[in-house]
């Protein structure tokens, strides 16, 4: 350990001016954090600061390099593990804990008490470790210098943007965590052998492999895998189920969800639903439906539901499948991940108020006016505004009661902001000219709370598409 | 008492080269053994072998009585290490690097890294990068001797050197003997043969010899033999003589087990009408030239059909 710190002092000594930088860059994102009243925050700061981050780390592993069969510190007495030790112990002073106590200063400036959150805290910066610390140390141990290590960086991220693009809706928990972990892992796995063994070319195939194994994680988890991991691990406590109801529906009335379609190309058809097992006091939300028209012979079409509710699907068919099997009965098999939820407690703010709500972490309103010059008036907006630790999974409904006891509703949608350890939410509701809210205007809001997942089963058989179609 | 060095058959073989093949030497205790080859011969291969920077493709090193695949931070707190191009941290300062050096080594003494300092006239706040080669090197050797090792590797640590400077430096070395043991690689011949006290020679990864100085130097003798009259030259002269050439009368060779007695029994026998032998003891650079010129036999054999039409 003595001699781990010792390297350590080295390369705090040899990138003092780079630690300061991301320090620097640190406490600003903090302060905008702390001050923050807004959910748009400086995300480019904490891509700079992760940057930092990552510049910092490779760079002190490169300091003593363990590429190559020149340098100067393989033939001095000090083991690899003191080595390795000594880089971690580097990464943990200028990464992880700068990072971690950021958090606390962010939690208590904005009300929370950071003890309360440690659990999530700290998951955070394991999430760290396996994102940015091991992977870049893993890439810098078998990379030979900084340029090569831009542009291996470069490569992967292109790479990941690409994989991206063409996964629908890769933001999902389930899909980060596993190629977190995968990334983590191959880091880890990478780091100790070139460590250890120094086989330079050895170790580089198995950081590609990594790469290429997070990767195929990332693009190959479908939603419908996702949903049954979210429904192991927290199962819904009832049982639904989806009938083909009898109540036809004209086209006319979903004119704005085919709107876009590629009618040429396509024939958008709208099967109604009944849908049984969901308790009266619960709500469910629906995720995106796979969908299969299976025909007459065994052919089988795949589609996602481009608009999936509770009395609804609409499916796109191919033209030419629509063609052909149009008039014959098809079966429809798939399936639908769904969330059951239902609505806690309301709580009501009045304007410029700010105050816990179960559910919802700490909620703030305010009114932010705009004086008409010419008149003198207030024209503007107010807002309703929540921040909470706990990221929750599900938006929150707020209203508000004009002074006139007319009402709006908006959606408080969740949404990590960059680097910091608070979620937040937030719906704004335009002000008619000269419209006060302070007096007597107030805000409710209500948590949606999540009560499990189910991946529901579809199995319709003997529909005929002619039937249902929306535009022919 | 255990070698401090001891390879047994190492060999190294990087992709389409065989780097080292079959290498087997030992080198006593105190010695001061000096590896010599031509550039590319595989000097620098076989000390990064040694010192387990690379693996060895075969056979075995051992180095203070460990195998060298086994090398860890006890028997590396008691080696030093220098090397032509090793990769220094450059934005040290050289009294920095001194200091960071000796907290990997607990038998590092202070008085020392002051004397060497002193001797080197090393400048202490200096950073490595603004040094000149020449006085890199001296601080990768203070680095490498303050903690007083007990075996001593350097890689062609004199190259490029003016010769105050190596005189410096293998003073340094030399005064470490016989405490400690050195093996160094060098393909400067002249320069060894003032210090060295074994010598062994590396041609394309093979070893030709390894032996102390003074019996290589005993051993190996110029001999010039002056004929009564024109004769040919036997076909079946000793192996042991290398590099026959005849020019009229006179007939040179390099006697590579040069014993008085039998030397003169054997000339006896092939030149019986000769009028004069001379034999003159030869430089360390001299017997090196011979064995290389005798170890291509196509060179030999090209010489001599070049000399045949002049007899």
């Amino acid at each position: 350990m003595r001699l781990a710190l010792h390297i350590f002092k080295k390369d705090v000594r040899r990138f003092w001016w780079g630690i300061a930088i991301a320090l620097l860059l640190q406490i600003a994102a903090d302060s905008l954090d702390v001050a923050a009243n807004t959910i748009v925050l400086p995300v480019p700061l904490d891509w700079l600061l992760m940057v930092a981050w990552a510049a910092l780390v490779a760079l002190a592993v490169h300091e003593d390099p363990l590429v190559g069969d020149r340098q100067f510190w393989i033939t001095r007495p000090a083991r690899w593990r003191v080595l390795l030790a000594s880089k971690l112990l580097y990464a943990l002073a200028v990464v992880h804990a700068p990072s971690f106590l950021a958090d606390v200063v962010v939690l208590a400036a904005r009300g929370f008490r950071p003890w309360e959150w440690l659990g999530s805290m700290l998951l955070k910066q394991v999430a760290l470790v396996a994102v940015v610390t091991l992977p870049t140390i893993a890439m810098a141990a078998v990379l030979r210098n900084f340029a090569h290590l831009a542009l291996a960086v470069i490569g992967i991220v292109g790479l990941t943007v690409f994989a991206s693009n063409i996964v629908v809706g890769a933001d999902d928990e389930v899909r980060t965590v596993l190629t977190a972990a995968v990334l983590g892992a191959g880091g880890l796995a990478v780091t100790w052998w070139q460590f250890a063994r120094r086989r330079t070319s050895r170790t580089r195939l198995a950081g590609i492999a990594t790469v290429a194994a997070a990767e195929l994680v990332f693009v190959s988890l479908t939603p419908v895998f996702v949903a049954r991991v979210y429904a192991a691990v927290d199962p819904a406590p009832a049982r639904v189920s989806f009938h083909v109801s009898e109540v036809s529906i004209a086209w006319r009335d979903f004119a704005p969800y085919v709107r876009y379609s590629d009618t040429a190309a396509y024939v958008p058809v709208n099967v109604p639903l009944s849908v049984s097992g969901i308790p009266t006091e619960e709500q469910c939300l629906f995720g995106p439906a796979l969908v299969y028209v299976i025909a007459p012979g065994g052919e089988r079409m795949e589609s996602r539901a481009t608009y999936f509710t509770r009395e609804m699907m609409i499916v796109q068919i191919p033209r030419s499948f629509y063609q052909r099997f149009g008039n014959a009965k098809v079966n429809l098999k798939g399936t639908v991940a769904a969330v059951l939820y239902r609505l806690g407690s309301t709580a009501s703010l009045r304007v410029g108020e700010r105050r816990p709500v179960p559910g919802m972490g700490r909620c703030s309103t305010e009114l932010v006016a705009i004086p008409e010059i010419a008149s003198g008036e207030l024209h503007g907006f107010t807002q309703v505004e929540c921040e909470s630790p706990a990221s929750p999974s599900l938006p929150g409904l707020a209203e508000f009661w004009s002074a006139d006891l007319s009402h709006r509703t908006a959606q408080l949608e969740w949404r990590s902001a960059g680097l910091s350890p608070l979620a937040r939410a937030m719906a704004t509701f335009p002000l008619s000219p000269g419209e006060d809210p302070r007096p007597s205007g107030k805000f409710d809001i209500t948590p949606e709370i999540p009560l499990g997942w189910q991946v529901v089963d579809l199995d319709f058989s003997g529909l005929r598409l002619q039937d249902y179609v929306l535009v022919q | 008492m255990r070698a401090p060095l001891r390879t047994e058959r190492l060999s190294k073989t990087f992709p389409h080269v065989d780097a080292l093949r079959e290498l087997t030497i030992e080198v006593p205790e105190g010695a001061v053994f000096a590896l010599l080859g031509p550039n590319g011969a595989g000097k620098t291969t076989a000390i990064k072998t040694l010192l387990n920077i690379q693996e060895p493709t075969s056979g075995r090193a051992e180095l203070l009585g460990v195998d060298s695949r086994s090398l860890g931070a006890g028997e590396f707190a008691r080696i030093g290490y220098v090397s032509e191009n090793q990769q220094m941290p450059e934005w040290m300062k050289v009294g920095y690097f001194l200091s960071y050096c000796r907290e990997f080594y607990p038998d590092w003494r202070d008085e020392d890294a002051a004397e060497l300092v002193r001797v080197f006239e090393l400048p202490l706040d200096r950073r490595l990068r603004h040094l000149s080669r020449g006085m890199k090197v001296k601080a990768a050797l203070a680095s490498s001797l303050a903690y007083r090792p007990k075996l001593i590797l350097l890689d062609e640590p004199f190259g490029g050197l003016d010769v105050l400077v190596r005189e410096q430096l293998i003073e340094s070395v030399l005064e470490r003997t016989p405490e400690a043991t050195v093996f160094l690689s060098s393909h400067d011949l002249s320069e060894i043969e003032s210090f060295a006290s074994h010598v062994a020679y590396l041609n394309e990864g093979r070893l030709l010899f390894a032996e102390e100085m003074a019996a290589l130097s005993g051993r190996f003798c110029e001999i010039e033999v002056t004929l009564g009259e024109p004769a040919e030259l036997p076909d079946d002269l000793p192996a042991a003589w290398l590099n026959p050439e005849q020019s009229g009368v006179v007939i040179g060779f390099v006697d590579s087990q040069y014993d008085p007695e039998r030397h003169r029994a054997d000339i006896q026998r092939f030149f019986p009408g000769a009028r004069d032998v001379t034999a003159r003891t030869m430089t360390l650079r001299a017997i090196i030239l011979a064995i290389s010129k005798a170890a291509r036999p196509s060179q030999r054999a090209r010489r001599k059909s070049e000399v045949t039409p002049c007899v």
